[in-house]
Parts: structure tokens; sequence; C-alpha cells
């Protein structure tokens, strides 16, 4: 059971998960599913105005979604995660292309909203997206915030696709590796299971999930971030809670034993190991199909005690 | 004199920053280190034409006060380079390590300068501006503190009013 409720962007929209499309959300279920989140939460739901019939507007809701994904992303420029992912997954772009013999790699990125960090990484021009030996996909559900990213992409020439569609389920070639950028807290009890299920049940030979650290350091850090940085309510409340709800080591470590076996998972900088650690505010799950762990280990040595196999 | 300088270095510093934070987190594209230094520079700008108003200003309520308003003015500026000097300090040795040989150090202008210290700026100018007209028993003064206040609080939002239009048309 998990002891915490769901952020407001969990509940404002809705999917069919097999046809991905958009569902009706009412306001009232909106309001009820965030009966165990806090007050604010609530109160920022109600803010939301409705159809005569007591919908949520759709349009008001992607308005909320894009204005904070770019809030966020200021906050993942400042942060520096794009340098930190694209370091994270050089080497897994090595491992996948021993373990495949292929020399093109296919990197989805799961839930990728409005694409920062695939767009980021097809810009640094240090993965060979450019050269077309990685191919970058962003997936999301949600139409909007694809748009956007489209938009900006094609704005700035980058070598990189969105596409509306489960991350696992793609229509032309499957990925090589999986990814994704403070998504995985959102996915919860047998939701995460069933998330690493579907990892099992590909054929990506490598996954690369990054998300906030959870530490005594990380709510009240992420509070007063997103407090003085945020314009977006919604993303004031948002940002913090994902660092409430971040999940730790040990139930990554759970899951993915349980639900995808024939990985073996290393986690970066899932402990704190020095004061300089500190500063590291995302936590990073790096994993390869078992055949490769020894080039796992051998890829993140040199980080010393920040990463660790853990399962 | 040497206080009203120092007050002009201290507003046009923070209003860099402020236009660094006004443009940020609007526009989605990756490459803009040009949108961000205009940003800054615009700030700068602003800060230097917000001194030059403030300036006259004050001249105009030193004009018409008598001989004891100008020595209430530059106690007030001093009170106020003090609250303001300590924060504008503070946050340019966090600055400093932007150019720190390691990784991590070079977060720590994000997690001290654009977190809690621009959590805590408008404290501190309500603060310094407070605690300066407090100690004088001058009536300019804290109309001269008000003034300020309120440009300086709104000064963001104001130097965001460009970029907000891109925001929109992201947005739809």
């Amino acid at each position: 059971m998990d002891r915490f409720g769901p952020e407001v962007s969990d509940v404002i929209v809705d999917y069919d998960a097999s046809t991905l499309a958009r569902r009706d959300v009412r306001k009232d279920s909106a309001l009820a599913a965030l009966e165990k989140s806090p007050a604010v939460a609530r109160r920022l739901a109600r803010t939301l105005t409705t159809t005569p019939d007591g919908l949520v507007r759709r349009d008001e809701v992607d308005g909320i979604l894009i204005r904070s994904h770019l809030e966020l992303q200021r906050l993942h420029e400042e942060f520096r995660i794009g340098p930190m992912i694209r370091d994270m997954l050089k080497p897994l772009i090595d491992v996948a292309r021993e373990a495949t013999g292929r020399k093109k790699i296919r990197i989805v990125d799961l839930g990728c909203g409005m694409g920062f960090i695939v767009r980021w990484l097809a810009a640094s021009g240090e993965i060979g997206a450019e050269r077309g030996d990685v191919e970058l996909v962003g997936a999301d559900y949600n139409l909007a915030l694809l748009e956007g990213a489209k938009r900006l992409a094609e704005e700035e020439s980058l070598p990189v696709r969105f596409v509306a569609a489960n991350a696992f389920e793609l229509d032309d070639a499957p990925a090589d590796i999986v990814m994704s950028t403070g998504v995985l807290h959102h996915f919860r009890g047998a939701g995460l299971d069933e998330l690493f299920a579907n990892h099992e049940r590909s054929s990506a030979v490598a996954f690369l999930h990054a998300d906030i650290r959870p530490s005594i350091f990380s709510p009240p850090g992420s509070w007063v971030f997103h407090q003085a940085r945020m314009r977006e309510p919604l993303a004031k409340f948002d940002g913090y809670w994902s660092a409430v709800r971040a999940h730790d080591a040990k139930t990554l470590r759970k899951a993915v034993a349980t639900s995808a076996p024939s990985f073996a998972l290393g986690m970066v900088d899932a402990k704190i190991t020095s004061l300089l650690a500190i500063l590291r505010i995302f936590q990073i799950a790096v994993a390869v199909r078992r055949p490769h762990v020894d080039a796992l280990a051998q890829s993140y040595k040199h980080l010393g005690r920040r990463f660790e196999v853990v399962a | 004199m040497t206080y009203a300088l120092l007050l002009a270095v201290l507003a046009a510093f923070d209003l860099t920053l402020a236009g660094f934070r006004a443009a940020a987190g609007r526009d989605g594209r990756i490459h803009k280190k040009q949108l961000l230094r205009g940003a800054m520079l615009r700030g700068a700008l602003g800060g230097l034409v917000l001194v030059a108003a403030h300036a006259v200003i004050a001249g105009v309520l030193v004009a018409t006060g008598d001989a004891s308003t100008w020595p209430a003015f530059v106690a007030a500026a001093r009170d106020a380079v003090i609250v303001f000097g300590v924060f504008a300090t503070s946050t340019a040795l966090a600055l400093a390590f932007w150019f720190a040989p390691m990784q991590e150090l070079r977060l720590i202008p994000t997690l001290v300068v654009l977190g809690p210290l621009t959590l805590l700026r408008p404290l501190v100018i309500v603060g310094g501006l407070a605690w300066a007209a407090v100690r004088s028993s001058e009536p300019r003064v804290w109309i001269l503190a008000a003034i300020a206040g309120i440009f300086m609080l709104s000064a963001e939002r104001l130097l965001g009013r460009p970029y907000r239009e891109r925001w929109r048309r992201l947005t739809g």
C-alpha cells in the first residue's frame, strides 16, 4: 500500500492503457484520488475549471503541463542533469553495441514530456546521434507535450524523434536502451513491478532510470527550490511531492529482482558516500541483461564508491 | 555619495540575476546562452535605469527637505548597504563556484543562489529597507524606501514580460 497520495499531474490526465486514447477526467474523481495527498494538492485541483458536465478542461490542463515541463527543464539545466545522463549513458551504449552486435543503438526516453533530455543529448553531439550511430526517440502519451517537444527539436534541427506511444510497444523497432528522468516515482507498488516486467518482456538490453535520490535533504531542498523558482502552482507542489515520493534503492532493487530478473541492476549515487555527494540530487538505476554484468561493473568502475551492483 | 554608489552597484547586481531568472524556464530550446546573456544584460540595464530614477526621486526629496534630510538619507543608505551587502557578498561567493574545478562544486551556485537565496530575496529587500527606514525619523526616507521596495520586488516580473510571449506560444 502506497503511503503517499499522488501528485496532482497524476490525476488530472488519464489515458486508456491499450489504445493510449486520452480519457476524460471528472474533477470530483481527481479530488477523490488526491484524498491521501496534502491539502494543497486538492486546493490546486479545485482551481481547475470544468466543462458543464464536470470534466476537467483538457486545454487548461495541457497548458499547465507545458508550463510546468518548461520550468522543470530549467531546473534540469541548472542541476546539469543533461551532462550527468550523458556520462552514465555512454557506457551503456557500448554495452548495448557489444550485446546486439550492432553499431546503431536505439534509445527510447520513456515519459519524455517535452523531451528535454533527448533533445539535450542530441544537441550535445557527444553520443553519436548526429552521425546516426544512436537513434534518440522520446515516447509519451500526452500529445500537447509531444507537439511542444517536436516544435522545439525542429527549431534547433536536432536529430531526435517523438512518438505518442508506449515505450515498449513502438511500431517500427524496439528500444535497445530504455531510459527516463524523473519518471520512476510515478510508478507505485504493482505499477512499478509492471514497469520492470515490461523491461523484462522487451528486447531492450539495458535501461537507465534517473530520479531524485531520497534523503533527509531532498524533501526540504526540493520544497525550497520549487517555491523559489517555479511559477506554476502545480509545478511548485508536484516538484516537492515527487521528492517525498522518490523510491529508495531497496524498493528499486526489489522490483527489478522480482519483475526483471534477467537484468543485473547497478545504482549510481544511491548512497551519500562523501560530502560532495550531498550536492548530487539524483540517483541512477542502470541495468543490463545478466550475461553483460561484468561489462556493467567495468563500465562504471571509474565512479568508485558511487556505483554498486545491487541485484 | 559612496553609499549611494554602493547601492547602485548592488541594485544592478541583483537585477542582473533577476533578469536571468525572469527569462529562465520560459524557453524550451537547448541552445539559449545568447538569450540568457541578453536577459542578464536587460536586468543590469534595468537596474541602472531604476537607480537613476531613484536618484532623481531622492534629489527631489532632498531639495524639498531641510538641512537634516541629506544626512538622514546617507545614514539610511549606510544601513541598507550593510544588509544588502551581506546578501550580495554571500551570493557572489556562491557564484564564484561556477569556476570550481570539480563538477559537483559547480552545482553550489545553483544550490545556494538559485534556491535558498532566491527564496530569501524578497525578505531581504523588505527587511533591509525596513531596517533603514525604521532607524530614520525622516519621512522622506520612508517614502524612498517604500518606492525602492515596490520596484525591486516587481522587477523580475517586469523583466520577464518579453519572455512570456514565447511561453504562451508553446502553451498553444
